[in-house]
Parts: structure tokens; sequence; C-alpha cells
């Protein structure tokens, strides 16, 4: 196994719900090595989702911990884990989450834009700009840089939306159903990209799917229910099918 | 795949200060607030209040200013009154004038009469009460406060007699001759009215009476006409033990108008000189009776201190030995600055232009309501995007200043659009007001009820300025509640949001 990059410890989350408390983390351990590409699988409702937010650090788990690089991460200020999340980890939606007043190559470049200064942006925008036209390059939407995400296909706009989370030269992306809303053959295609900028950059990847056929090319699949991870294996020796809820 | 020591970076790697204004605040700040051409009613808003607050106070002040400007003509730097009516002015006048910082000095005498307008009948030989010789058209009688001066020392203190209003074929005349009908110029009028002077009869000059312009036009009087002065008093004799009443009368010629910028002096008073509403109406013996007074206009050296100069006015004249002996009980008077001597006037209009600003400040809060309505507005339909920049690592701070860059832009445009149209509207005004005038039939403002040749204005560049800080301000406080909301979402939640 490579260096742990990512660990969660015994993670447990629960939303209250008026006087009802739902339980919807029941105790997870979670490790991502460093450049490793991980699936999540599971049912739908089985907590995927939250736990990617808690591992994003955009939410704190109730219990448990979270560690990168073996520093404890999820006790740290909202301040400091904006800061965290934005020099490391990279998130890719179902929906794309474009902003739709910008177009592609601005979308990109926004993802460089959180913590540098107006100041420094101003006299240092031909560069933020030259990199984000070469990420656009990587992901094949040069032609495309000057569209608004209502002028982008659903493949184009998942393609910004990687060029954006690489802007900042992330360590680990989290992909919630990166392609759950694309036709298989276009999916395909996000996934090669995805894959290639793996073994390119060596960023680690958290997918979470409901396609075993995509959980397969991963390193390792991890499966949950009701809160808790029912299985972590290597891919190639876990029995792919089983678990797996067909896609929505 | 094992990672090089450098590649292996700290979770706490030295972090960079994060910075004061993080690039994508503006960045979407921008395009968020032109993105829809609705946003930019907040900038409409405060623009239009910047631009009331500008144009309304800068006519106010200028209308402010050429009032003061106005009462300056007429109002002496200083003016001493309530003085003692058997006062002697000499007496008086010794002691002012023995300050360094004192000018000049100038006798002033208050009375009130009637007057009555003499038709084609000719010469009144006097008031008779009850005949009906006299017209008894209401509008040929009117009420008027007589101020006696003396022409030549009042155009050392005031500007007042600056502002007679001559007929173009009068050549340049001397103080004194202003209160002088010449002979000949009666003779002429009478001979126009119908009952010209019968052979070898003469005119001497006659004394005249000046009015303020609006009064001479209402009254419809013209130059020489004849009046008739009447008034009375209660000397202080009893007749089967009642105060007996005595009346007073003059026959005078009306002379040239005046016409000041301030308008309560030009409706209520009329001017003649001391000597005549002294000793010829009020009967006083020029050469027996003292030489009273109501008033002493005072002219002070310009670089003098007005209050400094009237304490020591008023101390000289209560330690002055010869007013001592005759006021044992005190001599009393009063020394009132021009502002003082207006102080009612003035303060009304200063309270009229401060019920304006408060009034405007009104608008401008309705502007605000604008940027908050917008801003609100906003952050609702940005809700999903502020998750998704909260997941790309934007601090709450950074969300804050998104929305805060906003209600600034929006504060920045409304100001410099309120500001431009705003001093442009006051520098063309008379432009645009000759212009409705002549194409549309309608003033913008009444000039004519204020007698003014064109609309005042003044402009206080540290009015303007306050405005547009306030302006600011005001949108800041706005934009603060709605970007605060932004600031305290929960980025899970509001990913979530449709
Ligand atoms: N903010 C919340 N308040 C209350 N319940 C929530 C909240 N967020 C998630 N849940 C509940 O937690 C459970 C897990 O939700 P989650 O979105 O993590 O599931 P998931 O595994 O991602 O499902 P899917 O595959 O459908 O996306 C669900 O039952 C959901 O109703
Ligand atoms: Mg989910």
């Amino acid at each position: 196994m490579t260096t742990p990059l990512l660990e969660a410890r015994s993670i447990t989350k629960s939303f209250q719900l008026g006087r009802t408390e739902i339980p919807v983390l029941r105790g997870v351990d979670l490790t991502i090595g460093r450049g490793e590409t991980v699936a999540l699988l599971g049912t739908s409702g089985a907590g995927k989702s939250t736990l990617l937010h808690l591992l994003g650090l955009l939410d704190r788990p109730n219990d448990g911990s979270i560690s990168f690089d073996d520093q404890r991460v999820d006790d740290l200020s909202t301040k400091e884990r904006a800061r965290l999340r934005h020099r490391r980890i990279g998130f890719v939606f179902q929906f794309y989450h474009l902003i739709p007043e910008l177009d592609a190559l601005r979308n990109v470049q926004l993802g460089a834009l959180m913590d540098v200064g107006l100041w420094e942006w101003l006299g240092n925008r031909g560069a933020i700009k030259a990199r984000a036209a070469a990420l656009l390059e990587e992901v094949g939407l040069t032609d495309r840089a000057r569209h608004r995400p209502a002028e982008l296909s659903g493949g184009e706009r998942q393609r910004v939306a990687i060029a954006r989370a690489l802007i900042a030269e992330p360590e680990l992306i989290l992909a919630d159903e990166p392609t759950g809303n694309l036709d298989s053959e276009t999916a395909e295609g996000i996934l090669d990209l995805l894959f290639r900028i793996n073994r390119e950059r060596g960023i680690a990847f958290l997918l979470v799917t409901h396609d075993p056929a995509l959980a397969r090319r991963c390193d390792r699949i991890v499966r949950m229910r009701d809160g808790r991870v029912v299985d972590d294996g290597l891919a190639t020796t876990a029995p792919a099918t089983e678990g797996a809820a067909p896609p929505a | 795949m094992d990672p090089s020591p450098e590649a292996h970076r700290p979770a706490a790697r030295t972090p960079r200060p994060a910075p004061l204004f993080p690039a994508f605040a503006a960045f979407l700040a921008v395009r968020f607030l032109f993105a829809r051409r609705i946003n930019l009613i907040g900038v409409v808003g405060i623009a239009v209040g910047v631009w009331a607050l500008i144009v309304v106070v800068a006519v106010f002040s200028g209308f402010i200013s050429d009032i003061r400007g106005g009462i300056r003509q007429v109002s002496p730097d200083l003016l001493l009154t309530e003085i003692p009516s058997d006062a002697s002015f000499e007496q008086i006048d010794a002691v002012l004038r023995a300050d360094a910082d004192v000018v000049a000095t100038a006798p002033r005498l208050r009375y009130h009469a009637l007057y009555f307008k003499h038709g084609a009948w000719g010469s009144s030989s006097g008031v008779r009460t009850s005949s009906g010789d006299i017209s008894k058209q209401a509008s040929d009688y009117d009420f008027v406060e007589l101020i006696g001066i003396d022409p030549s020392r009042e155009v050392e203190v005031t500007d007042l007699l600056q502002q007679v209003l001559l007929p173009q074929s009068w050549e340049t005349r001397s103080p004194e001759e202003l209160f002088e009908i010449p002979g000949e110029m009666i003779q002429v009028w009478r001979s126009l009215e119908g009952f010209p002077l019968g052979p070898g009869e003469a005119i001497g000059s006659r004394p005249a009476i000046l009015f303020g312009y609006d009064r001479f036009r209402r009254s419809r009087v013209e130059i020489p006409q004849q009046l008739s002065l009447a008034s009375a008093h209660f000397p202080g004799d009893l007749i089967d033990g009642a105060p007996a009443l005595h009346s007073l009368s003059k026959d005078v010629h009306v002379g040239a108008p005046f016409h000041t910028g301030h308008r309560v002096f030009d409706e209520t008073k009329a001017l003649l000189t001391l000597d005549v509403l002294r000793d010829d109406f009020l009967g006083y013996d020029r050469f027996l009776d003292p030489d009273v007074v109501s008033d002493v206009a005072i002219r002070v050296r310009p670089d003098a201190d007005l209050e400094t100069v009237k304490q020591r006015l008023a101390d000289a004249l209560a330690a002055d030995e010869g007013l001592q002996k005759a006021y044992p009980e005190g001599f009393g008077g009063l020394i009132l600055t021009w502002e003082e001597q207006n102080e009612v006037y003035l303060d009304a209009v200063d309270q009229e232009r401060a019920m304006m600003k408060i009034v405007l400040f009104a608008v401008m809060l309705v502007a605000a309501f604008l940027v908050y309505a917008t801003l609100h507005m906003l952050v609702t339909q940005k809700t999903r995007e502020i998750g998704v920049l909260t997941a790309m690592g934007a601090s709450s701070s950074g969300v804050l200043k998104i929305f805060l860059s906003t209600g600034g832009v929006i504060a920045l445009l409304g100001c410099g659009l309120g500001v431009a149209t705003g001093l442009a509207s006051v520098f063309w005004m008379n432009d645009l007001d000759t212009w409705t005038q002549a194409r549309l039939g309608f003033s913008l403002f009444p000039r004519e009820l204020y007698a003014l040749d064109e609309i005042p204005y003044s402009i206080e560049p540290w009015w303007v300025v306050q405005v547009a800080l306030g302006a600011l301000a005001v949108s800041a406080v706005a934009a603060w509640l709605p970007a605060r909301r932004a600031a305290h979402l929960q980025p899970v939640r509001a990913l979530a949001h449709e």
C-alpha cells in the first residue's frame, strides 16, 4: 500500500431532523493512499455523499478523526479548513456546478483565485489565464474556452469542472458520481480523462459511483451500506458486482 | 509510488497570509451584478438619492447665501437698539465712536404710519379722518414702517442706499438727493395730473419717501406722486380723564424705490430722512428737543471680531459717566450682530434646509433598501454557487467579501452617477430652466416668487463629500446583512440548494 494521504478513523455523523436524530455514518474507517484511485460504491442513502463532504472538510464529523499526512484536520478552524481544501482537495460534482455567469476559461481561472489577493491577481492575470487555457487544452476544450456553461454539453461541462479542480493543483480529487448524469460513451471519455490525470499527475481520486464496471478500473473498491464500510479491497480481487446498486 | 521528501508536504505548510481582498470576490462581484439588469436598480436608487441631496441642497444653499447677502445689504455689522426714547444720539454716538474698531455709525429712527395715495384731487392739507374727500378704497391706504435715516451717514455703514433703483433719466444722485424731489419735477407731475401750479406759484424741492420695489409696484404709486403719511400718538395729556390722541401727518412725495435682497425689509419698510421723520412728522423741535433715535447702526473694521466689539461697546455704554448720570437705573440698550438682527428669519431658512436634508435622507434610506433587496435576492439566487465556491476553498470571509464588493460596486456606481448628474444639473440648471420656460412653458423654480433673476445655487464641496460618503456608508450597512447571511451558509446545504 502507498503512503496514506488521507485517513478517516471511526467517523460518525448524524443529522438532526426535528427531535429525531438520523445516524448516517456509524463509524467509517477509510484510508486513501497518495496517488491512489478508490471507488466508493453503495446503495442510495448509504452515506457516500455525506462521507465525501466530511473528507472534503465541508462538514465536521460528530466523532472520529480525519488526518491528512498524519495531521489531524477535522478539528481545524473553518478558515484553516477552507485553505486546506483549496490547496489540497478538488471537488467534482454530478451536476458540474459551474458558475453560469462565467465562460469556461473564467470558470477554470476562478479555481486559482481563492487565496490570491486582488492586486496580486491584477499583476499576474496573464499567467493564471495561460494556466487555465493550458488545462482546457488538456481536457480537450480549447475551442470552447469562451462558451458559457449553458452553451456546453454535459460532458463538456464536466471537463471544465475537472480543469477547474486541477488548477489549484490538489493532491486528492473527490468526485461524487461524476458521470452520473452522462450517457455511457461520454462517461467513458470523462473516466479516461480522470485516469489519465491520475497517471500523469499522481493525484489521488475518490470516486463515488453506482457503476461496477467503472469501479473495477480503480485501484481499490470500497462498499458502504447503512453508514458502514462493508467491504474494502483491491479492485482485482473484489467481487465487483456484489452489493452494488444499479445506476439510478 | 514512494513520494520524494519534497512531495510529502506537511498538512500545515507555512501558510501565506490570507489575502485581505481575495481576487475571486471582486471577479464575481462585478459579474453577478451585471448578470441581470434588475440588480442595477440599487445603483439607480443611490444615484437618485445622491442627485437629490446635491441639487436640492445646492439650490437651498444658493438661496440662503442670496438671502444672507440681501440681509447684509440692509443690516449693519452691529445695531444698538432698545435705546431709551429720550436719549440723545450725540451722547451715545460719542461713546461708540471712541472704540478703535468702530469705523462709522448712523442714526436710525423707526415709526409706523399709514399712507394715503393722493389722486387727482390735489394736494391734501392734512388728514381729515371722517371726510369724504379722501378716497376710501382700501388699496389707497396702507401701513408701513418708516425708517428715518441720515443718508450721508447711512452710506458709511450699510449698502442700503446703493440698492435704490434710479429711473433711467436720472443722473447719479448723492445720498441726500435721493430724498429730495426737485420742484420742477413736481411741477411737471402736477401738470400731467391736471392741477398745475397757479401763476407765480413756485415749489422748492420736497421730501421723498422711498419704498421697496415690490410695495412700490403693488401700491401703484409713481415718482413723484404725492402721499400723505398719517399716524397718531398719546403724548400723555388727558382729556376728560382719558389719554388724548394726537394725530400726526405729513405730505411727502414718492422717490425712487429700493430693491434689496431682503424681501421682508423691502415689503415692510419705507425710508425717509431722519429730519423729516423726527421733526416734520413727529413734531420734535430741532433745537429744543434731544436728537432721539431708536437705533444706531454701527460699522466695524472688517477684520474685527463682531462678538468682541459688541461686548466691548456694551461695556463702554454701561461705564460711560454721562449716560450713568442721565440713566441712574442703567442705560439699557441692546447690541445685536447682523445675524442676531435677523435671527428669526435666518433660523427659519436654516431650519428649512435642515428639514430638507432629513427628508432627502429618507430618499437615501429607500435607496439603501433597494441595495439590501438586490443583494438579498442575489444571495438567494446564488446559494448553490456559494456552496460550490466554498467547496473550491473560498473562506466564509471570502464569501462575505463577494457580496460586500457587490454592494460597494453598486454604491460607487450610484455615487459616481449621482454626483456627476447632480453637479451637471446644478451647473446647467439655469439653462435648463430657461429652456423649459421657453419650450414647455413652465419654470422649475418660481423665480418671480423670490424676485430672482436666476436660480441661485452654491455647491459646498464638503457637502458633496458628505453625501458621497453617506451613500457609501448606507450601502455598506445595507450590503452587510445579506453578505453575512451568505457567509454563514452551511456549505453542504448550500450545495444541495435547488
Ligand atoms: N442535511 C441532511 N439532513 C438530514 N438528513 C440528511 C442530510 N444529508 C443527508 N441526509 C440523509 O443521510 C442519508 C445519506 O445521504 P447521502 O446523500 O450521504 O447518501 P448517498 O449515499 O450519497 O446516496 P445517493 O447514492 O442517493 O447519492 C440519507 O438518508 C439522507 O436522507
Ligand atoms: Mg450522493
